[in-house]
């Protein structure tokens, strides 16, 4: 094996040089890289699919796609994490939708996690991305009901928003509108800043 | 194209549209339209880089779920089995080599660059050497060497290095620093970074540094340069 400058020096980096090991097909870097977004990876994967095979299935097909470089980070474009998210929520609706997809049900708030395994606290990120998900699904929950239902369809239910206008009966403005007004609501959220969380200099 | 005459409303139309993208809700057709509009519209651009971090923490409000060993130990079984199929030579050169930016080759343009950039290092940066112990550390130095001024080592193992680097100024949003590896001459672009708000930042050298002449650090626009659009902060000199 070949050594490294130091030991942790991989886990030291910032994501976006660690990116670009990855993408010289460095696994060391690879690994470090999973470590770090594998857990919200396959949690959001399982709260758009609603189940752990297919949410693993999802997983894995989104890791190999950037291991194999078919995505290209682009610094510009924000962080890592966003990005890798991004990807994963993609795969994810791609796989709803080429399953039989079952009547969406509009009320999902209490039908995540039924079977997979909450994520442990063995680590201080772990703890932390635990408490940072509470502390974002509060000041989601915040939100108008109108509000919250649209944006949940359209981004963990894959719809779009003529199919959400028809689900609900409801003009095509009003949906848009909705929409609108619940990120406005989220980022003026934000712009005060999520308690943990980095002071979001990049959102600002 | 700014502006269609049979749809007056145009711009409007799109800002409306905005949320439903950032959320991925417009269908393929309605998303290209829009994307085309982005193109044209930097207003619309500055609402959509406003929206896009609430849709960023969507993902992550999520509840948190212990992703099963049996995925990571798969997925770097694979991850390994593919790296090590990459390199026949069976050797970390191999490797590196196939790296995307080792396919982009600016060598007429930044042989030109470069020799701008070797003038202007001469009075923007110079390299003060360390000697070099086993470890192989060598010193990034730049302008001066007055307390505060940008400085830096460089940590060498194998093929690739690591640059710390501290007193780095700090940077609008649109930019970032690149660093360069210089052989010959001519300079190709490795990674990019932005310092932490103490303005320290580690940068990984992924290529391999054989035959590197040395590694330099450029501003330049956050997307990243293909040569050095100004003078080095940072230089470290490899012989």
């Amino acid at each position: 094996m070949k050594s490294r400058p130091h030991p942790g020096a991989l886990e030291r980096l910032a994501d976006e040089d660690l990116m670009t090991l990855v993408d010289g097909k460095d696994p060391d870097a690879f690994e470090v890289f999973y470590d770090r977004h594998g857990g919200a990876a396959y949690s959001l994967a399982h709260r758009i699919v609603g189940d752990p095979g297919m949410a693993e299935d999802v997983s894995q097909e989104a890791f190999l796609s950037i291991w194999r470089s078919k995505a290209r980070f682009d610094p510009a474009r924000g962080s890592v994490r966003a990005w890798a998210l991004g990807i994963v929520r993609n795969r994810a609706i791609d796989a709803l939708r080429s399953a039989s997809r079952p009547a969406p049900k509009l009320d999902r708030d209490d039908e995540t996690a039924l079977e997979s395994q909450p994520a442990g606290e063995r680590t201080d990120a772990e703890a932390i991305r635990r408490e940072t998900a509470g502390r974002l699904r509060q000041a989601l929950g915040g939100l108008p009901r109108e509000q919250s239902q649209v944006i949940e369809l359209a981004y963990f239910g894959g719809f779009s928003h003529a199919e959400i206008a028809e689900m609900l009966g409801k003009p095509l403005g009003t949906i848009k509108g909705r929409m609108r007004l619940g990120l406005d609501k989220i980022r003026a959220t934000l712009a005060e800043g999520i308690p943990g969380e980095d002071a979001p200099e990049a959102y600002l | 194209m700014s502006h269609d005459p049979g749809r007056p409303e145009g711009h409007e139309a799109y800002r409306e549209d905005l949320a439903a993208y950032a959320l991925g809700a417009l269908d393929d057709r309605e998303a290209a339209e829009l994307e085309a509009h982005l193109a044209e519209c930097e207003a619309c651009r500055i609402e959509l880089r406003w929206l896009e971090p609430a849709v960023d923490l969507l993902p992550r409000s999520v509840e948190q779920l212990e992703p099963p060993a049996d995925l990571r130990k798969r997925l770097m079984a694979t991850v390994r089995a593919e790296a090590r199929d990459a390199s026949p030579t069976g050797t970390e050169a191999g490797v590196r080599r196939r790296r995307a930016w080792g396919t982009m080759i600016w060598r007429p343009a930044t042989a030109v660059a470069a020799t701008g950039l070797l003038v202007a290092g001469g009075v923007a940066g110079y390299l003060v050497h360390q000697p070099s112990d086993s470890s192989s550390v060598v010193a990034a130095r730049g302008v001066s060497s007055a307390p505060g001024s940008p400085a830096g080592t460089l940590e060498r193992s194998d093929g690739s290095a690591i640059l710390t680097m501290s007193n780095l100024p700090t940077l609008p949003a649109d930019d970032a620093y690149e660093v360069w590896v210089e052989r010959d001459g001519a300079l190709e672009p490795s990674s990019l970074f932005v310092p932490r708000r103490d303005r320290t930042a580690e940068a990984a050298v992924p290529d391999g540094l054989d035959n590197a002449d040395a590694v330099l650090v450029t501003r330049e626009p956050r997307g990243g340069s293909r040569q050095p659009t100004s003078p080095p902060l940072l230089r470290a000199d490899l012989d």
